[in-house]
């Protein structure tokens, strides 16, 4: 089966600035996968590529084993970084989810009663539906982050791609869209997402591909999120758990931990409960 | 028909965040109308080819990423711009015509221009509704926008034509120095009113053709420039909304 998108000895360059080389990675229908960098490593320009938004300095991309030509790319469905986006821009929930929506003509220049089902039941899927006339600045971030996926969806596309989708929103909210996205790979859709999130990735994805300037390493989690390839991913001192077959990481402190450096704390931080060592509200 | 297709094209100047184009671009058109008038050629002839080409000069500038889009409008109108005050100055005659250009005169206006305005009018409205979901995703994140199917690129040469067409016919009455306000002005307004899109279009459209309206009726009266009479009653409607809404949000907080 051809993949539906691939790259082979990819290098992109800004000016003099070299952001990726030597990027070779396919993409098959079905897949949910992740790319797992530090900031600046070069996941969101690996994601534009994928998308036929960036064309490369050097290599080849493809689209269903076909040679990408500009504008020709898959249909794609994408979700930006939250904190990228104007959320004071007078628009609905309705108008945002309207806006993704495909259609053969422009007339007429309002929603028919055919895109207000496919947007109502696009907003169903993501269990929003009582959002769908509230205007977008109102909303939490997990909120927001739903929208922006029903827009991507709405139209079905063959691949969503998500830009750092759980960057902005807390651990409840983050465990809940990458379980939701689980959901949406289960009916078969391609996903595509980046991340600098190492647990999450581990936790929630079947497939990770560890970006820093080029490919590191990819495959699933077990086998790739091994301290030798994510300290070269990230050029820092990590510490890989295993336990009962999951996978956590975290970053060992650069020279001291605060307890190290205040044994005796001051008074402001003394827990009020000390037998409990904690002031805890049950 | 000025103030009517001023405000909708500013619901989408100034949601872009982009304000300082209808300033820069009239500025730019003048170089091209002092051009035309030097070399007496048709006004709109020599004013139109100078603004378009203008507009997708900043258009392709500003996509580059070293030049952001201010910058790109302050070096090609300021330049424009300077060329008109140069033939001017060389020619040594600063003309009733000229003055117009700036500042704006209502009684200068004659058959052609009011049919040149009515054109644009037509056109406008037409490609607004058109163009409405894809300047819409545009204006709102452009790049989204692209990679989901919307032609980008040509959406934004439509709306640069269509902001040179406006600011060109407009120039006989606003002048201009004075056309960036009432781009910007009832667009502003309308969006302190309301968090609606749709909304903010028709409120800006209303502000607009009212203010243009009862601008030109007080500038008979008073006897001064049509321009200024506009903008002077939308500042004091700004004004207005600015007290109202300062109060209200008081009162929002305050708890009454």
């Amino acid at each position: 089966m051809e993949p539906q998108v691939e790259l082979r000895d990819v290098a992109f360059r800004y000016g003099a600035k070299t952001i990726l080389e030597g990027v070779n990675i396919h993409v098959h229908q079905g897949q949910f996968l992740a790319l797992l960098g530090p900031n600046g490593s070069g996941k969101t320009t690996l994601l534009k590529l994928l998308l036929g938004v960036l064309s490369p300095s050097n290599g080849t991309v493809s689209h269903n084993g076909q040679s990408a030509r500009r504008g020709s790319g898959p249909h794609c469905g994408y979700v930006p970084q939250i904190e990228d986006v104007d959320w004071s821009f007078p628009a609905t929930v309705r108008q945002v989810v309207w806006m993704g929506l495909r259609r053969a003509g422009f007339w007429p220049p309002w929603p028919t009663r055919g895109d207000s089902e496919r947007i109502e039941s696009v907003l169903e899927r993501l269990e929003i539906p009582h959002l769908v006339d509230r205007h977008i600045g109102e909303l939490s971030g997990g909120q927001q982050q739903r929208v922006f996926i029903a827009r991507a969806l709405v139209s079905d596309p063959s691949i969503l791609v998500l830009d750092e989708p759980t960057s902005d929103v807390d651990v409840y909210h983050t465990e809940t869209i990458l379980h939701l996205l689980a959901e949406l790979n289960r009916t078969g859709q391609t996903i595509i997402m980046s991340t600098h999130d190492v647990n999450a990735a581990a936790t929630h994805l079947p497939w990770v591909v560890c970006v820093n300037q080029t490919i590191v390493a990819q495959g699933p989690p077990e086998a790739i999120l091994q301290k030798e390839i994510l300290d070269r991913t990230y050029q820092a001192d990590l510490v890989v758990l295993r336990q009962n077959g999951k996978v956590f990481v975290y970053e060992e402190p650069h020279s001291h931990t605060w307890t190290e450096l205040h044994p005796k704390p001051v008074a402001a931080h003394a827990p009020f409960d000390t037998e409990a060592g904690a002031d805890i509200v049950h | 028909m000025v103030g009517a297709m001023c405000g909708a094209l500013g619901v989408y100047i100034v949601l872009q965040g982009m304000s300082y184009i209808g300033h820069g671009l009239a500025h730019a058109v003048f170089g091209g109308a002092v051009v035309a008038f030097m070399a007496r050629w048709n006004f709109y002839l020599g004013a139109g080819i100078w603004g378009v080409l203008s507009a997708l000069w900043i258009n392709s500038l500003s996509r580059r990423p070293e030049i952001k889009a201010d910058a790109a409008i302050g070096i090609i109108t300021t330049a424009s711009f300077a060329l008109g005050v140069a033939l001017i100055s060389r020619a040594r005659s600063y003309t009733p015509s000229v003055e117009a250009m700036l500042f704006g005169n209502i009684l200068g206006v004659d058959r052609t221009d009011l049919l040149v305005v009515a054109a644009v009018l037509v056109a406008s409205t037409v490609l607004l509704v058109v163009y409405y979901r894809p300047l819409l995703f545009h204006t709102f994140d452009s790049e989204v926008a692209q990679v989901q199917g919307v032609p980008t690129g040509l959406v934004s040469v439509v709306f640069a034509f269509l902001l040179a067409a406006v600011i060109i016919s407009s120039m006989q009455v606003l002048g201009v120095t004075l056309i960036s306000a009432v781009l910007i002005m009832p667009a502003t307004i309308a969006r302190m009113l309301t968090v609606s899109f749709g909304r903010m279009m028709v409120m800006s459209i209303l502000l607009g053709s009212v203010s243009a309206g009862l601008g030109i009726y007080v500038s008979f009266y008073l006897d001064i420039a049509s321009g200024a009479s506009i903008i002077l009653l939308q500042t004091a409607v700004f004004l207005i909304v600015l007290a109202w809404t300062s109060l209200r949000r008081k009162g929002l907080r305050d708890g009454i």
